[in-house]
């Protein structure tokens, strides 16, 4: 008689989660000079890059999940999808800029639970044309109160000039990395490629490392965003 | 009256699906004292595991491991055979580990990082790797402070007659069964690490990060324990999930009966699947490397795997798991109910 085979101890084995969110200015400026469909075609774009560096980690499962500030704040993809189900929607621009609601809506998404604490460190990636016309600083600080918030990779990126630089490099909270400025479509996809696929790389580094503070400091160093240097303007420039 | 303890102690270290991957070598370490050749123990018994830490700049960290599950056995050891100590009494002992045992560890594994670098410093290879891979600030770091070379965690459990106790830096986790049948996490994570950090040896005044569980044995020892570095607990879609590795062991040891030889059997056929089961954890989990340690006291085990055989059949004539057990059962129907052990 076969001996019955016993399973493996323990309940559902899993990969670990890594959930990225795309927070997407669509305010009524966004509207001018092609930006929301540059932007659109740049997540779009973006997401077979992104498919493919997760494909390098077979340990990793990506969700991803897309927050819209424009007029109001809305998920326009609200459950943490797999990236081999994701279907980005395309953004339609209206209204103000509730930047800090949308991090507000950030932070709550990053609490334990919903959110795990085997987890990965979740991706933030802020792309904006303008500046919050609600309290930025307070969505900001609740973001930062969060565990998962303050230990997220923040990246983020401007389009055009008027884009407030000094708030994206508070929502970075590192001097050291500074947000791309993008002026072009061209730009503006190569930099949206850029940031995410790095963001997944660094955040999904299985090696543990050491803390020699024990506070909660963002663990991750991006050696590749460190180098690029605004690029000079160019005839193509729109923005 | 406690009788006389034997203890049975399985292990597997796995090096981590991605580690293979990416030709990296197996970063986790083990070991145990006294080492015997069936794995019966009797106390005292000191089992140690450290993890380590992987990151490009931490390149001889599986040596920092081997240093620091060696230096955890011999500093403890020699409070075993050398020096003597009086292991009645408890206040001494809790006093001993909690304030000095961590400095010792800390203080002699840099030591051995020390001459380790003596003998070998570092190579133009190995810094010219960092260099690629984290720039020159990584290089400055290590400069100053070498040890973060070498960075790995440390779990240990230390026990005697009249006591448990577990130490632990860094991530990894302890688990026991409780008399209850229940899973518990000896040591709660550190609730400021998340994602990959952890503490570490390496950490500046190390000894502060240890936590400590001084756990006294009046009458019985807890039935199973768990070790495993952080690789098992990543694998697991939750801590439920994980949590339940520990019961489902015990279930297993039990799977043969509650007397001892069972009991082993039961051990044994853990033993043999282990080193599959958690290859196979580490492909479709974490993808790191894995070391689990399971140690159980015979005699504790019997209570308790009889006391719950009673209780789930309710009548203890209804026992059924051998032959040999059901002899017993008969031998028992013919003595007083008061020998009989029923929860």
């Amino acid at each position: 008689m076969s001996e019955k085979e016993t399973a493996i101890p323990g309940g559902p084995i899993s990969k670990r989660p890594l959930h990225f969110f795309f927070i997407l200015d669509a305010s009524g400026s966004m509207a001018e000079n092609g930006k929301i469909e540059a932007l659109n075609n740049a997540v779009r774009e973006s997401i077979p890059q992104m498919k493919k560096v997760v494909d390098e980690n077979p340990f990793v499962e990506l969700f991803i999940r897309v927050l819209k500030f424009g007029g109001n704040v809305n998920w326009t993809v609200s459950q943490a999808t797999l990236i081999d189900d994701f279907k980005y929607i395309d953004l339609e621009a209206e209204g103000d800029t509730p930047m800090g609601k949308a991090l507000s809506l950030i932070a709550e998404q990053l609490k334990i639970p919903p959110m795990a604490s085997r987890a990965l460190p979740p991706v933030l990636i802020l792309i904006s044309d303008g500046q919050p016309t609600d309290d930025f600083k307070k969505g900001l600080e609740e973001l930062m109160s969060v565990p998962w918030g303050k230990k997220s990779v923040r990246l983020a990126i401007a389009i055009g000039d008027d884009a407030d630089i000094k708030v994206l490099q508070e929502f970075i909270g590192n001097p050291e990395i500074k947000p791309l400025k993008a002026h072009n479509p061209e730009q503006l996809t190569k930099y949206v490629k850029l940031v995410s696929t790095s963001a997944i790389k660094v955040s999904s580094s299985p090696a543990s490392q050491p803390n020699e503070s024990g506070e909660i400091k963002g663990n991750v160093e991006i050696p590749q965003l460190q180098s690029i240097k605004d690029e000079p303007s160019s005839a193509e420039d729109v923005w | 009256m406690k009788k006389n303890t034997k203890w049975r102690i399985i292990s597997s270290s796995v090096r981590g699906e991605s580690h293979i991957l990416k030709g990296i070598e197996k970063q986790d370490y083990i070991l145990w004292w006294p080492k015997t050749e069936d794995n019966l123990l009797d106390l005292p018994i000191i089992l140690a595991i450290s993890d380590g830490h992987g990151d490009p700049q931490c390149f001889r960290s599986k040596l920092g491991a081997e240093f620091a599950v060696n230096t955890a056995i011999d500093t403890i050891k020699k409070y075993f055979i050398k020096d003597k100590i009086d292991y009645s009494n408890l206040k001494i002992i809790k006093y001993l580990f909690e304030e000095k045992v961590p400095i010792e560890i800390v203080e002699e594994w840099k030591n051995r990082v020390n001459k380790n670098i003596e003998n070998e410093p570092f190579s133009d290879e190995e810094l010219t790797n960092l260099l690629n891979k984290k720039g020159q600030k990584a290089i400055d770091l290590i400069r100053k402070d070498p040890f973060i070379v070498y960075g790995a965690t440390l779990l240990s459990v230390v026990i005697d007659k009249n006591f448990i106790i577990f130490l632990q830096i860094g991530d990894g986790d302890i688990l026991v069964v409780t008399p209850e049948g229940k899973p518990k996490k000896v040591i709660q994570n550190d609730e400021n690490l998340f994602g990959n950090e952890t503490y570490s040896l390496c950490t500046s005044k190390a000894w502060l990060k240890f936590k400590i569980s001084f756990q006294i044995i009046e009458n019985k020892f807890p039935p199973l324990i768990q070790i495993s570095t952080d690789g098992y607990s990543n694998s697991f879609k939750d801590e439920e999930s994980f949590l339940k590795t520990v019961i489902d062991y015990l279930e297993i040891i039990g799977s043969e009966g509650y007397e001892e030889e069972q009991i082993l059997k039961g051990f044994n056929k853990i033993n043999e699947k282990l080193e599959q089961w958690l290859n196979e954890i580490s492909k479709e989990g974490s993808g790191d490397d894995i070391t689990v340690a399971i140690i159980g006291e015979i005699n504790s085990l019997e209570e308790y795997l009889k006391n719950k055989f009673s209780s789930y059949f309710g009548m203890k004539n209804e026992i059924k798991i051998t032959d040999k057990q059901e002899k017993q059962n008969k031998n028992y129907e013919n003595q007083d109910d008061e020998d009989i052990i029923i929860e």
